[in-house]
């Protein structure tokens, strides 16, 4: 996993299911603001804040004109006022891989608006923020690792996982899935998470609920899965998957603990 | 923090990409587009048998056509993050004026290899040494080798920006 700095090219970006990062611009700002709620009594020498709640958001996305059957962003997301499962993988000077950051989550798409640019015709998808009907309003951490990026698997995972290395072991988290295609679109397969205090193998274990159960993987499906605010997740984390009758599954999953240690 | 100008990794990289790049060349043969190194290129005369060659432009090879050369992107003097931005410029020899039956019998074949050129290095921007590498067509016609022999070609220019920091 790279460290450091790099640039916009290799952000990746998925939306339902479906792969856009050949067709988005821009997507951002990826944004985490806590709305302040102003405290200050009359004999306080400064103005005092508190953090209420945050403001979570995915921004817009920016992207070209397309209308290909199927996988164009005008044929899949041309429909404003839906909730989203957004993914945006940011790569370190490379294609996104294991333990790269993600911002992802389910976003109102507020707007799907066509105009010109520069003579091209471009399309302007803002959001609204985490939608109120997402599938958890507990979790107030968008950012998480890459757990898999957008590889096929055809067997259960032996690898090591990412190492969360300063994140609270008793903030529990979600899991967001992408799945872009599978052996068969009437294909079934689980993608999980699992966690582990050693980074081998043996010793990793399914981690409690997080898991999708039995799916239909197709080009098309994505989700959150969130458990406890309080579930203890250990220090290493990994993608694995149990396959039904799919023999091979692409997908992008990422995990987001739910909370940090304070430095 | 150990810092890199890393030019000489970018050429080489530039260098490298040659085999790949299929081309027709003035006898109408399919072959690969052969691109010097800044370590291959020689004071002698081009030899329409090297033709189609690439190689870095003598005179005003760096140039710094996007602005200033390096940036500091944080705080810090020497400590500071640093990004260099500046330009490559090479020269494209297809074959000399005049091969074939008249001075311009060979322009069409000319731009269909700078443009077969021209689309792989559009599509190979991640190479090694350079965060943004963006090739660009600077110009068409005559350009000129050390004895002053006229060939048809082009410009083709690569626009480098690169973080300072090793990686």
């Amino acid at each position: 996993m790279a460290t450091g700095r790099t640039v916009d090219k290799w952000k990746r970006v998925y939306v339902g299911g479906y792969d856009f990062s050949g067709q988005a611009r821009s997507a951002g700002p990826l944004e985490l603001t806590y709305d302040a709620a102003k405290l200050t009594a009359l004999s306080d020498p400064i103005n005092g804040y508190l953090p209420n709640h945050p403001q979570c958001n995915i921004g817009a996305i920016n992207s070209v004109f397309d209308n290909t059957a199927t996988t164009g962003i005008h044929n899949r997301l041309a429909t404003a006022g839906t909730k989203r499962t957004v993914s945006v993988a940011q790569g370190i000077r490379a294609v996104p891989g294991l333990g790269d950051p993600v911002f992802a989550g389910e976003f109102t798409q507020g707007e799907y608006t066509v105009a010109e640019d520069g003579g091209g015709v471009v399309v302007n998808l803002p959001f609204q923020g985490w939608a109120g009907d997402a599938t958890t309003l507990l979790l107030a951490n968008p950012w998480g690792v890459l757990l898999n990026a957008n590889t096929a698997r055809t067997a259960v995972n032996a690898s090591t996982g990412v190492d969360l290395i300063n994140v609270s072991t008793a903030g529990g988290g979600y899991m967001v899935y992408q799945v872009t295609a599978s052996s068969s679109a009437a294909h079934t397969a689980t993608l999980k998470v699992q966690d582990s205090d050693t980074n081998i193998d043996a010793d990793f274990d399914d981690l409690a609920l997080a898991t999708t159960g039995v799916i239909t993987v197709t080009a098309g499906v994505s989700g959150l899965v969130a458990i406890s605010p309080t579930a203890t997740v250990r220090q290493f984390v990994r993608w694995q998957i149990v396959l039904g009758t799919a023999t091979s599954v692409t997908f992008v999953l990422s995990w987001h603990p739910g909370s940090y240690v304070t430095p | 923090m150990t810092e890199a100008f890393k030019l000489a990794t970018v050429t080489n990289s530039i260098a490298a990409l040659g085999v790949s790049i299929s081309v027709v060349n003035a006898l109408g043969e399919t072959v690969t587009l052969t691109i010097q190194d800044i370590d291959e290129m020689t004071t002698d005369a081009i030899e329409q048998s090297q033709c189609p060659l690439m190689r870095p432009r003598v005179d005003n090879f760096v140039t710094l056509d996007n602005g200033q050369f390096l940036t500091r992107d944080t705080y810090g003097a020497d400590a500071a993050l640093k990004s260099y931005h500046y330009t490559l410029n090479y020269v494209f020899y297809f074959c000399p004026v005049g091969q074939g039956n008249t001075v311009l019998g060979q322009y069409a074949a000319m731009v269909t290899a700078i443009v077969a050129a021209v689309l792989y290095f559009s599509n190979h921007t991640d190479l090694a040494g350079g965060h943004e590498l963006i090739p660009r067509l600077v110009n068409f016609g005559p350009v000129e080798d050390i004895n002053n022999t006229k060939f048809h070609g082009g410009e083709i220019a690569f626009d480098v920006m690169q973080f300072a920091e090793a990686s």
